[in-house]
């Protein structure tokens, strides 16, 4: 992908000037102005909460209410409500999808804009159809009749996509697209971002994966703390400059950390399997063996749907199916039934889907960060304020969450502020074994700094770790080992020694096909 | 920046539904010539059907907190006003009942009886809801359907009437006992029938207490916001709907043992029909979500309150035939409380 072809044509598609948006306690964008050029692919990068996806919902209809003047082709504009925009051609894919989980792939992609025969009926065979091509073009195996709910988050992102594409959108926003994606679907993602800027696509795209910027973008702003700080060439800057005008300090190196050395065995699973009924692969996981140390990390690694939040589920007693096979915890055996169960045990989990089964939306920051420990706050189920108080303010300072308080409402924080919440609430637990479950998802490079070392240093005072993840450099840059799953099995073990992205690839992908395929 | 205090009152419900409250009462009683309104008599009619609803509504509101419903609220104060009444007159001779010889002792038997049952009715229903996986609606329409009928059966087969009276005052008192006062500077003599008063306060502030000082408590709501996540939160939540349907259940059947106080007897077909709709509709109008997780106990008072004034004062502004036009009324009023207030929080949020 070139990046002189576009620096800075004379007519900007979009100019933003002199926009503000402010939240009560919060001024999430504060005067900002750039332009971005037709045709080309914009990163936006900054910190959580820098004020990214609120800029995003700006310039899709999403939010109505901000100073200052968007221009779209040099003419000023202001959506009224988010149709407007898909009208004047902007898409957007949000964060946390936005999809009806009950209806079907196609009714999804033409939600609002059905097509109807003749007879004003839903015509449900052109919208299959068309859904059908669309999806092949996205390189999507759903069929189109299939409820979005039984699909994975990456094929579900392409759902939205298609929805973009079927749209014939002129820009389209996709805001941290790959953070819940494998390391090959985001190779498909790469590939069809690819075709749509072929075709004359404006794309703003938002990550915190300072590669995948370098890799696509032909230009990159930079906000911090809801204010502009600069539009850089990546020709013209690296990773690491750009990471510094995000936090506005040095940063240090997160990946040097001194040997760690593994205790006791804290958890050891034993020929641990977990049945998939009526399916053609007719198990999720078979014969696991898995031993974790004290003080050590274990990362899980594998393609989507290959068994990681399955495994980790099983071990927190929260699969729907009970596995079979044996889970000994620092030697005892335990066999947990509800996710009660392995808290009380000192196994804690922090879950991959953010918005499905972490947060609770209506409840405040605070409240969310002491689900788990709750009682620990309370005298015969009386909730004393101030322990419960000491309890979220301790998380928010540690895990610098950035929030105008514990009483602000969770759903108003930015997408990596939330995650850090979700971790909070499982550090609170105090666990013996902490399982991680694609822990880092749209956390930003500073944060995921410190977390790296947070996790670190609890694993010097004794805790195992168990972390999956979708980014393998985070995987090689946290485990002391790392297990490969591929299909339900174990494929492949790598030391931190052994371990490089191309044998864990290798493995991850070691029996695919040579297995008899879930349709 | 800060909010100030201004702005915190502004943005809570409360506010606007003590408000609503002003407005209505105000409106009807100037609307009325004769200021009937607030009259002794009116005001202690408006007392007392406010915290009979609202003992109610409170389990309801509970309930709908924890992401469930339940329909059978009206039955079960139908049922529980029979098995009260039939304990009653089993435990007291007949020769006795319209001398006295309803004491204490019978009453407190006769509540209790009641009240377990009721429990039980609860626990019924979050075994289906649990173990069966009904949804909550289903579960308690079959309530809603059954229960009813058995109140019937049971009171046709002890005493072969649909209805099974209590005439003996002491009985009547439960409901009917009043409390006459005045308050210094209002030469206006009020009066109170104390006891459902009494039940609505310890019903409510136990409410209160509950949903917002308790571990449990809070469980509820996170219940209700999202289950899955309170179950991987640990968060035991069959256990919990047990809790919840048992506070509905019982709330209920506290209800029903005021009612047959009040009506001197129980009656199994006409009592409590279509009651579960009004607590639905307090609840909702106090700020409830019918799809969990939000809802307040003070919100669903002032619901209550709400909808007895609304009701209350139709006959004092259509003086022919109001209850033509009560359900009209009453429908469009609560379904206008609940848009302003969706407006009202929507408008915040963007
Ligand atoms: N609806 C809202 N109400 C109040 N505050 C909000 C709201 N939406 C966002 N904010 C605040 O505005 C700021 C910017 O949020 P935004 O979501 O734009 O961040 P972001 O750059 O997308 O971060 P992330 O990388 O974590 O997704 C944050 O401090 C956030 O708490
Ligand atoms: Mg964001």
């Amino acid at each position: 992908m070139s990046t002189q072809s576009s620096a800075t044509p004379s007519t900007p598609i979009i100019s933003i000037r002199e926009v503000s948006v402010e939240f009560p306690g919060v001024l999430a964008l504060d005067r900002v102005s750039f332009d971005i050029s037709a045709g080309e692919l914009h990163a936006i990068v900054g910190e959580n909460g820098a004020g990214k996806s609120t800029l995003m919902k700006l310039l899709s209809g999403v939010y109505t209410r901000y100073d200052g003047q968007i221009f779209f082709q040099a003419e000023p504009l202001r959506f009224s409500s988010t149709r407007d925009a898909e009208r004047a051609g902007v898409s957007i894919i949000h964060q946390e999808l936005n999809l009806v989980e009950q209806l079907s792939v196609s009714a999804n992609i033409f939600l609002g804009r059905e097509r109807r025969t003749r007879l004003g009926m839903l015509d449900d065979r052109a919208m299959n159809g068309a859904a059908a091509e669309l999806l092949a073009e996205l390189e999507c195996r759903a069929a189109p009749t299939q409820p979005v709910g039984e699909l994975r988050v990456g094929d579900q992102q392409l759902v939205e996509i298609a929805k973009a594409l079927s749209l014939r959108s002129q820009i389209v926003i996709m805001d941290e697209p790959t953070s819940a994606l494998t390391e090959t679907e985001s190779e498909r993602l790469m590939r069809i971002i690819g075709r749509l800027k072929a075709r004359g696509v404006t794309i703003l795209y938002i990550s915190h994966k300072m590669d995948e910027v370098f890799r696509l973008a032909d230009r990159i702003t930079v906000l911090r703390d809801g204010k502009f700080v600069s539009t850089v060439l990546p020709a013209d800057s690296s990773p690491r400059s750009v990471a510094h005008l995000m936090v506005g300090r040095e940063m240090e190196d997160a990946s040097a950390f001194a040997k760690r050395t593994p205790g006791k065995v804290a958890l050891e699973v034993e020929g641990l399997s977990l049945a998939w009924p009526g399916h053609a692969q007719p198990y999720r996981l078979k014969d696991i063996d898995i031993k974790v140390h004290e003080g050590e990390v274990l990362g899980i690694a594998g393609l989507m749907g290959a068994g990681r939040t399955e495994l980790l589920e099983c071990l927190y007693g929260a699969s729907r199916l009970p596995p079979t096979g044996t889970i000994r915890i620092a030697g005892q055996p335990a066999r947990f039934r509800h996710p009660a169960d392995a808290l009380r045990a000192g196994v804690a989990l922090v879950t991959e889907d953010r918005k499905r089964l972490g947060v609770f939306s209506q409840l405040t920051v605070g409240q969310n960060i002491t689900m788990c420990t709750l009682r620990e706050a309370a005298r015969l189920g009386w909730i004393r304020s101030k322990a419960e108080q000491a309890q979220a303010t301790g998380i928010v300072e540690k895990l610098r969450v950035r929030t105008p308080g514990t009483e602000e409402s969770i759903t108003n924080l930015s997408g990596g502020n939330q995650q850090k919440c979700l971790i909070g609430r499982g550090l609170l637990t105090r666990p013996k074994v902490l399982l991680l479950d694609d822990p880092t998802r749209g956390v930003d490079v500073g944060a995921k700094g410190e977390l790296y070392r947070l996790i670190d240093g609890l694993c010097r005072e004794g805790l195992a770790v168990i972390v999956t993840s979708s980014e393998l450099p985070e995987l090689l840059t946290l485990s002391d080992r790392i297990l490969v799953l591929c299909e339900g099995r174990l494929t492949g073990e790598f030391t931190r020694s052994e371990a490089t992205e191309q044998r864990i690839m290798e493995a991850a992908t070691a029996r695919a096909g040579t297995l008899p395929r879930a349709s | 920046m800060k909010t100030t205090f201004g702005e915190r009152w502004w943005n809570r419900s409360e506010f606007w539904l003590v408000l609503a409250n002003l407005i209505v009462y105000l409106v009807v009683y100037f609307a009325d010539k004769q200021h009937n309104f607030g009259s002794t008599e009116s005001l202690m009619l408006l007392v007392t059907e406010t915290t009979m609803l609202g003992i109610f509504a409170i389990g309801m509101t509970i309930v709908i907190i924890s992401g469930g419903i339940d329909l059978s609220v009206g039955t079960i104060i139908a049922f529980s006003s029979i098995i009260f009444t039939i304990v009653v007159k089993k435990m007291v001779l007949p020769a006795l009942l319209a001398k006295g010889g309803v004491g204490p002792g019978v009453l407190l038997t006769a509540t209790a009886a009641t009240l377990s049952l009721a429990l039980v009715i609860g626990l019924f229903h979050a075994t289906l809801i649990t173990l069966l996986k009904l949804p909550p609606f289903i579960a308690t329409l079959g309530t809603l359907i059954g229960l009813r009928s058995l109140a019937r059966v049971i009171a046709q087969w002890q005493f072969q009437s649909d209805k099974v009276s209590v005439s003996a005052p002491e009985f009547r008192a439960l409901f009917n006992a009043t409390w006459s006062f005045t308050v210094p500077g209002i030469d206006l003599p009020l009066r109170i029938r104390w006891v459902p008063l009494c039940v609505f306060l310890v019903v409510a502030i136990a409410a209160m207490i509950l949903m917002r000082r308790t571990v449990l408590g809070r469980h509820l709501y996170a219940l209700g916001g999202n289950e899955e996540a309170a179950r991987l939160s640990g968060i035991r939540t069959d256990g919990l709907k047990f809790v919840a349907y048992s506070i509905g259940a019982f709330c209920a059947g506290l209800a029903g043992i005021l009612y047959a106080a009040r009506e001197g007897q129980g009656n199994s077909t006409n009592l409590g029909v279509g009651y579960e709709l009004n607590a639905i509709a307090a609840a909702v109008v106090g700020g409830a979500s019918l799809r969990g997780g939000a809802g307040t106990i003070t919100g669903t008072i002032l619901g209550a309150m709400f909808l007895t004034l609304v009701v209350n004062g139709i006959p004092h502004l259509i003086k022919i035939d109001s209850t033509l036009y009560e359900g009209i009324i009453v429908g469009v009023v609560v379904i206008l409380a609940v848009a302003v207030n969706q407006l009202r929080t929507r408008g915040r949020s963007r």
